[in-house]
């Protein structure tokens, strides 16, 4: 595992449970927070994230960075996510391995790369200014896609091991991604996890999809499947004690409901490293952060 | 010079086709510009199918992040001009404004414009509609401040009452429509009829207390003398400024009400001084 400590199961922060937060402690060990979600001025929202940061470890995980455009860094964006940081301090900060829009327009989609010489040479330079401009690592995230590019000369696996490596950031290995992805372009799951470089992968995503016969679609509405499960464990032996967050965005259940998935979580991580994953549960089987 | 002007040009030709979801034509567009784009296709799904699934996705995803703030602008759209007149309207709306804050949830940001544009004559209504829900989105997220309590006041001593600077909080936002607006917004909520189109316009300010926001009518005095707090002003300047307007020997005694109304909403800030 790189450079950050060993949290636990996480879930996300979201409004739903804003309430019941305030009240009682959750059953996991930390919270990841939507970036965007906390760039306001004021009001309720930065209050709960305050509150939940006093009392957990926070990572803050960003869907509008657009690393992968061909527009100018958004300098505004780049200051508010940088003072977000500066305030509350999260263990680190991620975003995906995408492109959100071009022209100063935002589609609010997280859409894919050609996987070339060339696009890694463009992202690798701008994941360098971004790290400088933020003054820490940044941790990228492989997302869901419905569509490839013909002209890719890597594959994804290879592109996003080689960007980590060329720009000195880690990865943020979203398993179910990875499961919907293999589906979609028909390829073999365990080749993209086996590529991952182990001390470069800082947290895993798990979340639920959506089958649509032709594709499958990563809606974040419903459980981990159980495929899923199954290639989480397989990326745990793999990786390591890799820090894991269950994501829940569509039609949101109740915390109890997302506190049993963290759980399965945790019972998968300890099924492969026979150990506590965190504090949540008993005493904090916490290992300190490697160099 | 763009580094990578392949990855450019491909990103610009995506983008307009990305941006096409709920459009009448999408499919047929996105059919014929699918051959000639980089893009796999396979037994399941060809190039234009893949993009559909983008296109789709993407005008559904703002298309719920406008409607979540605009009830009842999207209630009003419905009963004027159709039950399915809202998703083509936010489809024209996004042509004009193509979303480009980071923050979703500032997609609708331009809407009320917008609708001032597009809606006039007897529906120019609905643009009053659309102002007030996003003057509400606004004091929900605005700058938090620390409100000006009595105590505070009490606690001044007297000379130094005139020139007490008067700093609204940052949530306060005011508001004039030729329509009861506020009636009008709360009946499309409730799903109740509409109040008479011809009924008195209104003068409103919206606030955030805490974390809750509060919208009320005010008389044209308080309205204007609100304005004159936004704008920056210590308490004898508005008394002087009231005692033009109010007739003679009431301009304290309204400073006073005025005062206290303020106050009891938390309205006004304790002013930050620099360390
Ligand atoms: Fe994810």
């Amino acid at each position: 595992m790189p450079r950050t400590a060993a949290l636990g199961i996480g879930i996300g922060l979201r409004t739903r449970h804003f309430g019941e937060l305030l009240e009682r402690r959750a059953r996991v060990d930390w919270f990841e927070a939507i970036s965007e979600n906390f760039m306001m001025d004021g009001g309720r929202p930065l209050h709960v994230l305050e509150r939940v940061r006093r009392d957990y470890p926070v990572v803050l995980h960003g869907v509008s960075l657009s690393i992968g455009t061909t527009d100018p860094l958004d300098r505004t964006y780049l200051a508010k996510l940088r003072a977000l940081a500066a305030r509350f301090e999260p263990t680190w900060v991620s975003d995906h391995l995408c492109w959100t829009g071009v022209r100063g327009h935002n589609l609010h989609d997280l859409l894919p790369l050609p996987w070339t010489e060339e696009v890694l040479e463009h992202v690798a330079e701008r994941v360098g200014r971004v790290q400088d401009a933020l003054g820490r690592r940044l941790v990228l995230e492989n997302v869901s896609s419905y569509l490839s590019f013909s002209d890719s000369t890597l594959s994804e696996w290879e592109f996003l091991a080689a960007l980590a490596e060329r720009a000195d950031c880690d990865i943020l290995l979203d398993v179910n991604n990875v499961y919907v992805s293999a589906f979609n372009h028909d390829f073999d799951a365990l080749r993209f996890i086996d590529a991952m470089p182990p001390e470069r992968v800082a947290q895993i995503h798990l979340a639920g999809h959506s089958d649509h016969g032709t594709h499958l679609l990563d809606t974040h509405d419903a459980p981990v499947a159980s495929a899923v499960w199954d290639l989480y464990a397989h990326a745990l032996r793999r990786l390591g004690r890799v820090p894991t967050l269950i994501e829940w965005d569509g039609d949101v259940p109740p915390l109890e409901r997302l506190e049993a998935e963290a759980e399965r979580a945790r019972e998968v991580f300890a099924s492969v490293h026979g150990a506590e994953a965190g504090a949540a549960g008993k005493a904090h089987a916490a290992s300190s952060p490697a160099a | 010079m763009p580094r990578a002007p392949r990855l450019r040009e491909l990103q610009h030709e995506l983008e307009t086709l990305l941006s096409l979801g709920g459009d009448p034509d999408c499919e047929q567009r996105l059919g014929r510009a699918a051959p000639s784009l980089p893009i796999r296709s396979d037994h399941r799904l060809d190039g234009a199918a893949r993009l559909a699934i983008y296109a789709e996705m993407i005008f559904i995803r703002i298309r719920d992040a406008v409607t979540e703030d605009f009830p009842a602008t999207r209630a009003a759209i419905e009963s004027t001009t159709g039950s399915d007149a809202w998703e083509p309207l936010l489809r024209a709306y996004l042509r004009v404004h193509p979303t480009s804050d980071p923050d979703l949830r500032r997609a609708g940001r331009d809407l009320p414009a917008y609708l001032r544009a597009a809606c006039t004559g007897p529906a120019a209504w609905i643009g009053d509609v659309a102002e007030l829900e996003w003057a509400l989105v606004r004091a929900f997220e605005a700058a938090d401040a620390v409100p000006l309590a009595v105590a505070d006041l009490e606690a001044l001593p007297p000379e130094d009452w005139p020139a007490l600077r008067l700093r609204a909080v940052p949530s306060l936002l005011l508001l004039e429509h030729a329509v009861p607006a506020d009636t009008i917004h709360r009946r499309l909520v409730d799903g109740e009829p509409l109040p008479d189109p011809n009924e008195a316009g209104c003068r409103l300010r919206v606030w955030r207390q805490g974390f809750t926001v509060y919208q009320r009518r005010i008389e044209p005095i308080e309205q204007a003398a609100l304005a004159r707090v936004l704008h920056g002003t210590d308490f004898a300047s508005l008394c002087e400024w009231l005692a033009e307007r109010v007739p003679e020997g009431e301009a304290s005694q309204t400073a006073l009400r005025l005062l206290q109304s303020w106050l009891a909403d938390e309205l006004l800030a304790v002013e930050v001084r620099e360390a």
